[in-house]
């Protein structure tokens, strides 16, 4: 019986070893992935004034989104994992959830273009987007398995903040995508 | 109770898990579910290669893991997964050790 417990301990301790460091990898390259989507747009839109490409208006909606879709889909690729760390799996609920984090950033961007004069219509789901990521943080750092550190923090917080404020002050992308980026090389050098 | 503490000793002593770094590594394969690579999982547990070899061999021998090799982005990989029978098995085993709580 002593021993069964003996093992059971340690067993815990060497599972919880790979898991820290598997999640803090993942988180790792979370960070780094949003980081670069500052870069990927600027990218985008530098093309096409360099090279005065005329796109038809929908291809300036269609194309950074698409780019949005795929930063989303390799997200929830990382955070399957971390949501798998629970009691229960709720994966229903998680696929919900990052639905609508996606759709309030995508109406988010909609509202600013169509009814930039009114504040209201893009402020309102930036909000819900940043209660989200609230949220998230809630669920990974706190009643999930990873303890946040100061550059988990450090990540959410300069977001939380900046976030609705960027649109009317676009060099803010670019102060929270060098946090992040710093949040995800620290994140990865914890555990390499 | 009784009949509890029973089963999850007859478990414990199945030659496969009667070790503390295979049954951690089969836990940890439940929880992640996708495929880890034998480097990553190296440096994770911070063991030798060859005693790593000799717990992944044991636990791909009782069915309870695969191991296979592919060509990734980063070139040759060797990928392990958990099998239907290892999550059978850790889910037994983390029902079981949960009531005994």
């Amino acid at each position: 019986m002593k021993n069964a417990r003996e093992l059971i301990r340690r067993t815990r301790k060497v599972a919880g070893k790979i898991l820290y460091r598997e999640l803090r990898k993942a988180m790792g390259l979370y960070y780094l992935l949003w980081s670069s989507l500052t870069l990927s747009m600027g990218l985008f839109y530098s093309i096409i004034y360099t090279f005065n490409l005329s796109l038809p208006s929908l291809a300036f909606i269609a194309i950074p989104f698409s780019i949005i879709l795929v930063y989303f889909f390799l997200s929830y690729n990382l955070f399957r994992k971390a949501s798998r760390l629970r009691k229960k799996r709720r994966s229903g609920r998680f696929q919900l959830i990052f639905m609508i984090i996606a759709s309030s950033l995508v109406l988010s961007i909609l509202a600013l273009n169509y009814y930039q004069y009114n504040s209201i219509y893009y402020v309102t789901p930036s909000l819900v987007y940043d209660a989200l990521m609230i949220y998230i943080f809630y669920r990974t750092f706190v009643r999930g398995f990873l303890r946040a550190k100061i550059y988990d923090y450090l990540a959410f917080t300069s977001f939380v903040i900046l976030f609705p404020i960027s649109f009317y002050y676009y060099f803010l992308d670019y102060v929270y995508s060098i946090i992040w980026l710093y949040s995800g090389i620290s994140s990865i050098l914890e555990v390499f | 109770m009784d009949k509890e503490l029973g089963e999850l000793i007859r478990i414990l002593k199945s030659k496969a898990i009667a070790d503390s770094t295979r049954l951690g590594i089969l836990i940890a394969l439940y929880y992640l579910n996708d495929e880890i690579t034998f480097s990553n999982l190296r440096r994770d547990l911070e063991i030798p290669k060859s005693s790593l070899h000799f717990h992944l061999s044991i636990l791909k021998d009782e069915g309870l893991i695969s191991v296979k090799t592919r060509l990734t982005s980063y070139g040759p990989r060797t990928l392990i997964r958990i099998t239907d029978a290892g999550r059978e098995l850790i889910k037994k085993y983390l029902d079981l050790t949960r009531k005994m709580k």
